[in-house]
């Protein structure tokens, strides 16, 4: 065969392989022209870990090396697809600068963090560790270490890293990325329902009627799991997406409404929404009555920051006095019952979870203020939109998601789990699935969608967190404890019963002093924050494990490193 | 040689029209259609990973596309970078 029309013949098995993949009709010709075109190769099945979707894939090997991936057409979640990440699963065991061996920050042949990385061996990079390790710990006791874990950990590694730390080094210091992107959806599902887990499933896809996005651009950021809901929409004709978005994205595309808004007023929305639902008679009394309470809490609850200012930078003691004491705009005004302008002290910042129980009639007066006029006016993010085009917008969202014949999704993320008030927002939305009985039913949730593959698994269930245990269990509680050293066989009262410092508090606490020791581990924590300046001046001994030169080894902190091997 | 083999799903009314805009763009060919479910199969070419990328990018920023996603990845000739 020439290598044109070889070429060709392997194109066109692609296509097939492709067609099948997805499951378009395709003919036993051109099948078995496809399996000509993999003749030789053993397919193997595998898990995409690159996100919380969980997508089943296909690995073809030949000669000991990977030569195709493709989307495994049985698995129950992406039946096929894959999206762009899923895609070079394949490919991204070989890639140049993928690291192979431990490197370490040397100068005249030792370890010296203003060093460059040079290779070295896996006993002189674990000698140096365990050296640096035994210095801070000898300074600062189990306080004084600390492990930056991750929700891309598999469960075991995960459940190693926790007993390590806890059992072995008697500390809590270790916490993973998860936070970052949970902490609020974890903090509403504990108040709201008191699980930290989602009550329904992706196949509530094809039987919802109503889809709504809120700040959450599935096109892109969860293509796998957008693909059912295009699919949905484009088969069950009545099914309608709302994007309720800050900007038009791609999501937008499929949407039958889009709703741009201003950052932070979807709690404004949500209120309307509320108001609404018991104004025109659509509460699901029954449900209601049976499974739900009404509550509330503080507002003056301003932001968490570090205790104190002594080690803060300039920028962050600007933020830290404008949020001790906050001076309400109009809208602020008319939701706390003040007049604008007022200067609200922010009492309730180490308590900001608080909450009580409150009557219907409470609630009722609680979400009075929130009227059409008023939460457009507010909420209205497109300026070139006529005011009335918006309203009109809002009052078709309402009508998709109170009609009683309609199933009603709303999926989000990062858009209200890293929003300024992210355990409002999503509390909030939960409020309005409760108030219409559309929840953790087929085809009705509220759904926070996830983005690592373990931030379940291994963060929150095996104990990764600096205040959590194995099997669900918390540090600061006896019991607890006392059947965790059972299992683990440690003597009594030998675990260590103060949660440790979170994610962002070891990052602080390095700059401050207060960790000398941190290990990374499967993540790449200089890169994704909004500012990388921790690090920079750090008192501590950093080290990560990582398969890939990332920004945390590189970072002007001149952190140490060396690789895993690759898995 | 890499070969990405790629689901393209477009808006409805819109089939005919996307089949042609991708069908225009180079080292992209259509094999497959379903204009009854608005899907369509491609395969891509590309030469490094930033093309496969980039490649894709552009499907999906083709009007009336509303999802174009990867299920296949071959990669066994020429050497993976
Ligand atoms: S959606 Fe997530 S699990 Fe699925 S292929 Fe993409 S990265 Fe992997």
């Amino acid at each position: 065969m020439t290598s044109l029309t070889r070429r060709a013949f392997i194109k066109s098995s692609v296509a097939t392989a492709t067609a099948a993949t997805v499951g378009f009709p395709v003919s036993q010709v051109a099948l078995a022209q496809a399996k000509k075109a993999e003749a030789g190769w053993a397919w193997d099945k595998a898990v995409c870990r690159f996100c919380g979707t969980g997508c089943g894939i296909q690995v073809a090997t030949a000669g000991g090396k990977i030569v195709a991936t493709k989307g495994d057409p049985d698995a129950p979640v992406n039946r096929g697809l894959n999206c762009i990440k899923g895609y070079f699963n394949g490919k991204m065991a070989y890639g140049a600068d993928r690291l192979t061996q431990p490197l370490m920050r040397m100068k005249d042949g030792k370890f010296d963090k203003k060093g460059d990385f040079a290779p070295v061996s896996w006993k002189v990079a674990m000698d140096e560790m365990e050296k640096q390790f035994r210095r801070a710990y000898q300074e600062k006791g189990p306080s004084g270490v600390s492990i930056i874990g991750s929700g891309q950990y598999t469960i075991q590694e995960g459940y190693v890293a926790a007993k390590l730390m806890k059992a072995g080094f008697r500390s809590n210091n270790i916490d993973p990325n998860a936070r970052h992107c949970m902490a609020s959806a974890v903090a509403a599902f504990m108040q709201t329902f008191g699980v930290d887990e989602p009550a329904n499933v992706y196949d509530d896809i094809e039987l919802a009627d109503t889809v709504v996005l809120w700040g959450a651009n599935m096109a892109e950021a969860h293509p796998v799991l957008w693909s059912r809901v295009t699919d949905r929409r484009l088969v069950a004709k009545a099914t309608k997406v709302v994007n309720v978005t800050t900007y038009r994205n791609m999501s937008s595309d499929l949407s039958d409404l889009e709703i741009v808004i201003k950052p932070s007023t979807d709690l404004a929305l949500q209120n309307w929404i509320a108001r609404e639902i018991l104004a025109r008679g659509a509460m699901n009394k029954a449900f209601v009555e049976k499974h739900c309470v009404f509550a509330t809490g503080p507002t003056d609850i301003g932001y968490g920051m570090r205790p104190t200012s002594k080690f803060a930078y300039e920028a962050e003691k600007d933020i830290q006095a404008k949020e001790l004491v906050v001076t309400l705009d109009k809208y602020e005004a008319v939701g706390q019952r003040r007049k604008a302008g007022e200067q609200v002290e922010q009492k309730s910042r180490t308590s900001a979870g608080r909450h009580w129980l409150i009557s219907f009639e409470e609630f009722k007066r609680g979400v009075e203020p929130y009227t059409l006029d008023f939460v457009a006016e507010l909420c209205k993010g497109d300026v070139d939109e006529p005011i009335a085009k918006f309203k009109e917008k809002l009052e078709q969202l309402l009508q998709l998601m109170i009609d009683p014949k309609r199933n009603v999704i709303s999926f989000w993320t990062m858009g209200f789990n890293q929003h300024q008030r992210g355990v409002w927002v999503n509390e909030q939305c939960y409020m309005i699935h409760l108030l219409l009985g559309k929840h953790a039913t087929p085809g009705n949730a509220a759904f926070s969608l996830t983005g690592q593959p373990s931030a379940c698994g291994t963060a929150r269930e095996v104990g990764t967190f600096s205040h959590r245990l194995p099997a669900d269990m918390v540090v600061d509680n006896p019991k607890h404890r006392e059947l965790t050293e059972k299992t683990w066989k440690l003597p009594a009262k030998t675990l260590n019963p103060k949660p440790g410092s979170d994610i962002m508090g070891i990052l602080r606490d390095i700059e401050d002093g207060g960790v000398k020791f941190l290990w990374v581990q499967v993540t790449n924590p200089s890169s994704p924050r909004p500012t990388r300046t921790t690090g920079s001046r750090p008192r501590a001994r950093p080290t990560a494990s990582s398969s890939w030169p990332t920004a945390t080894p590189r970072s002007r902190a001149r952190w140490r490193t060396w690789c895993c091997p690759p898995r | 040689m890499n070969l990405s083999g790629i689901l393209v799903v477009t808006a409805p009314g819109r089939f005919d029209e996307c089949v042609a805009a991708v069908a225009a763009l180079p080292a992209v060919e259509v094999f497959h259609r379903d204009p009854a479910t608005h899907r369509f199969i491609v395969v891509q070419e590309a030469d490094r990973v930033d093309g496969e990328m980039a490649g894709l990018l552009r499907l999906k920023a083709v009007p009336g596309v509303v999802l174009a996603e990867m299920v296949y990845h071959y990669f066994a000739e020429g050497e993976p970078q």
